[in-house]
């Protein structure tokens, strides 16, 4: 195209905030394109549930919001950040189409072109992964490790110091929520694995996966904590990244695929069942005196963004453990509402969809939920708290821990 | 994994052979990898509308009975004992499989609580959102409604909603009028009117789900039967979009109240409410009898020599392989993506069978254009529509000599040839029909 030409367009879209597609958007955004408008998406989307009588109308219009003009297509901002990127309505579609992806697309280019459209709640957060390559500000090392042996000390459980070596088979990734707010979740993981006779180590320096910074768009961070993680896990040379965070395994996984690296990311549920397997472990059960009854919350980011069979592999453990109870959800699929920042960005809707889930667990009859996902047993902990709930509430690798080190 | 029998497909005829499996005590397992046809359907059960000319049955069991005996290589004709079989015998086994199939089947609906009306013997018309009509046998209560002998002699109003595209209440009241005297009935006045639904106001591109979701809210409910009451003078009939997703019968029963008159659903095209709601009914229908259905599990491929040993199922990101006894392939036909073009020509997606035009001929070398023709509404319809595999009369997909492929396996639904749906308005009966009796034989 002549110069002079090229220039004007380049002029127009600068002042009409234009930017083209990326090649790597492309495929998401022909993906929309195949959205028949039927609505089914609506029927499953946890936001809705709640949202009733407003007048968003649901996960396809945030798809449709790809195909409008420029200026109607800022509008995004008023509904991309209602979504806990559950992935509900993805599944349902026939067509397939990848709702979570687009909101990521969205969010990224409104942070990259109008800064000033992302919400101001994100900014607490948003420092913490720019400075830190963390969602929280770090503390000090003394200090975590108090908070950690008196977590265990209540929990009943011992504490074993941090193993840090290379060219071992797995490398333990906590994820920030186990390393800062849950430290009981790392030390429980910690515990497992030695039971389990894992060779594994953590990291020298945790950073986040990136979820956090996928979520608001931040495609500067995302890929600096992408490259560190690819780097650390090359030098380290393990076979397999074990995980506690539902969030953190299904983003490894992602930033795995895309660098097209030689190890694995599993959750320690997938660990157990694929890696242990079912005959190796149950010899390492023993009898516990003290019956519990459970039920699982199924973290979306394990049962859709990995896959269902992340929801078997949770209840077919717990069917190991000894003088365990397991009881279905009625629904098992719900969302606990905390996804996608929602939890920051509205807490009042995000709680309101946590009340749906928090009557199913307590219709289950269970004394006990278990999650594999610090951010939803933080959401539904909370919930049944201010409820004055009988049913308690645990992380997943926390019960395993607990059922296996018996007092 | 292992289960007894595993079901590929979450549609009419999978739900109904899992559910049929489940009841006899067996380990179900129904493989569901995204929607299907089903959930666009119009979720009211045609069994048997129209002969391909056109010809239009007075009762479902007629139209069993004269396809079963007319029509050798039609599902209704191979369950009643197939070819090989005298025609009175295939029609009178076959009327009577029909028969027991839908009775099961409005006796699982009353089980989730809800009412299936009609009967196998009268075809009624309902009357969809272009206010023309089709006939069907057995439909909610909220539909039943408003079939159209209900509509004779009296004053009907169609009320639609601004801002909802699929349905425009004037120019359904206008084609209905005109076709009101063909079908024998005389309305005394037909008029329309426009609704306003709270939380749907001034919007536009508003969805049929949409409309339903607010229907189910208590408090929405009321303010659209008062606004009901202040539209509407007086009408013995009034024609609503959709009653709602969760509680329909109930909704419509309020609304009723409201406008003092009777209140009915209409049926629509794609995507339809009633349709989403069969697919949910059906479902809680075979979890309650013991099935698992799981949505996200993908069948990516077969593990078979004389039988079939296992089949590769893509869940998430992980292949697994997961073995049964039996096998029930109700994979759905184009929309389900149990039949796929590839290159040109019509394949079986999962066990690579053979495929058939609804006259016989195997269509390896068929290429897909021939099945289509030049009309764009042929008689009896395109042939590509009634292609699919053949099976024998214990629904065992058979190759061109007639044998079992596989011995273990079973199909249902549309995957199977021999029938247009779309021309005949046999769609839901074929299928929950070949459901139930795969479900068992597949139960030994």
């Amino acid at each position: 195209m002549p110069e002079k030409e090229m220039k004007f367009i380049e002029g127009i879209m600068k002042e009409e905030d234009i930017t083209l597609i990326e090649p790597e958007e492309e495929e998401t955004c022909q993906k929309v394109e195949a959205c028949q408008n039927c609505g089914l998406c609506l029927t499953v989307c946890p936001i809705l549930e709640v949202l009733q009588h407003e007048s968003y109308s649901g996960p396809r219009s945030i798809t449709s919001e790809l195909s409008r003009t420029v200026r109607e297509f800022w509008k995004a901002k008023d509904i991309v950040y209602y979504c806990t990127k559950c992935g509900r309505c993805q599944e349902i579609c026939s067509k397939n189409v990848p709702v979570p992806k687009v909101v990521s697309l969205i969010r990224s280019k409104l942070f990259k072109q109008r800064r000033e459209l992302v919400p101001k709640s994100f900014e607490a957060m948003l420092e913490n992964l720019q400075k830190y390559g963390l969602a929280f500000e770090p503390m000090d090392e003394e200090a975590r490790v108090e908070s950690a042996k008196g977590r265990l000390e209540i929990l009943g459980l011992p504490y074993v110091p941090d193993k840090v070596k290379s060219h071992v088979e797995v490398l333990y990734f906590p994820g920030c929520q186990a390393d800062n707010l849950l430290p009981e979740i790392r030390e429980s993981a910690k515990l497992v694995l030695e039971k389990l006779g894992a060779d594994y180590t953590l990291l020298p320096e945790l950073k986040c996966c990136s979820l956090p910074s996928i979520l608001m768009g931040d495609s500067e961070t995302i890929d600096k904590l992408e490259k560190d993680f690819i780097e650390k896990v090359k030098n380290l040379g393990v076979k397999t990244v074990v995980t506690t965070c539902a969030g953190c395994t299904a983003t490894l996984e992602e930033i795995r695929k895309r660098n097209n690296a030689d190890f694995e990311v599993k959750h320690i549920i997938e660990y157990i069942i694929e890696d242990i397997g079912e005959e190796k472990f149950k010899k390492l059960l023993q009898n516990h005196p003290e019956h519990v009854s459970v039920t699982i919350h199924s973290p979306c980011h394990l049962d859709r963004h990995l896959g269902k069979y992340t929801t078997d592999y949770a209840e077919e453990i717990l069917e190991m453990l000894p003088n365990v109870g397991f009881k279905k959800l009625e629904d098992p699929e719900r969302c606990c509402g905390a996804g996608g920042l929602l939890n920051i960005y509205n807490p009042q809707i995000s709680k309101a969809i946590v009340k749906k889930e928090i009557e199913d667990i307590q219709k289950s009859g269970a004394q006990t939920v278990v999650t594999p996902c610090p951010l939803c047993l933080v959401q539904i902990d909370q919930a049944l708290f201010k409820k004055k709930a009988e049913t308690g509430a645990l992380d997943y690798t926390v019960f395993l821990a607990k059922r296996l080190y018996v007092a | 994994m292992k289960v007894d029998v595993f079901v590929i497909g979450a549609g009419a005829a999978g739900l109904t052979a899992a559910r049929i499996a489940a009841e006899k005590g067996l380990k179900v397992l129904v493989a569901e990898k995204g929607s299907g046809a089903t959930i666009q359907s119009s979720g009211v059960i045609d069994v048997a509308g129209y002969l391909p000319s056109g010809f239009l049955f007075a009762s479902a069991s007629e139209g069993v009975r004269i396809i079963a005996r007319e029509n050798k290589s039609h599902p209704y004709s191979i369950i009643g004992g197939g070819q090989e079989t005298e025609p009175e015998k295939r029609v009178k086994e076959s009327e009577k499989l029909v028969r027991k199939a839908l009775k099961d089947f409005v006796e699982s609906m009353n089980s989730v609580r809800v009412n299936f009306m009609g009967s196998l013997d009268e075809n009624v018309l309902v009357t969809n959102f272009v206010g023309t009509f089709k006939p069907t046998c057995l439909c909610p209560s909220t539909i039943y409604n408003g079939n159209t002998k209900n509509l004779d002699n009296s004053s009907v109003i169609f009320v639609g909603v601004k801002g909802f595209p699929d349905y425009d209440p004037k120019f359904c009241a206008q084609s209905f009028s005109d076709i009101a005297p063909g079908l024998k009935i005389k309305p005394k006045s037909v008029n329309h009117a426009y609704l306003d639904i709270p939380g749907l106001e001034g919007r536009g591109d508003i969805l049929a789900i949409e409309i339903a979701r607010r229907m189910d809210d208590p408090e929405t409910l009321e303010k659209i039967g008062q606004n009901l009451q202040k539209r509407i003078e007086s009408a013995d009939h009034i024609a609503i979009p959709t009653a709602g997703v969760k509680s329909p019968e109930e909704n419509i029963k309020t609304l009723a109240e409201a406008a003092g008159a009777n209140v009915f659903e209409l049926t629509s095209f794609p995507p339809s409410v009633p349709g989403y709601r069969l697919v949910k009914l059906l479902e809680k229908a075979a979890q309650n009898a013991g099935a698992s259905v799981r949505r996200g599990y993908k069948v990516v491929g077969a593990n078979c020599n004389k039988m079939v040993k296992s089949l590769k199922v893509e869940i998430g990101r992980k292949i697994t392989e997961i073995e049964a006894d039996v096998y029930i392939l109700a994979s759905g036909s184009f929309l389900g993506g149990g039949l796929k073009e590839e290159k040109d020509f019509l394949k079986e997606s999962m066990f690579n069978l053979p495929v058939y035009s609804s006259d016989g001929t195997n269509l390896e070398e068929v290429c897909l254009e021939k099945l289509l023709s030049r009309n764009v509404f042929p008689m009896g319809g395109h042939k590509l529509f009634s292609s699919g595999i053949n099976v024998n009369e214990k629904l065992q997909p058979i190759s061109d000599k007639g044998e079992p492929v596989y011995g273990n396996l079973y199909a249902a639904g549309s995957v199977l040839s021999g029938y247009n749906y779309i021309a005949e308005k046999s769609g839901m009966g074929v299928a929950i029909v070949t459901g139930y009796l795969a479900g068992l034989n597949a139960s030994g």
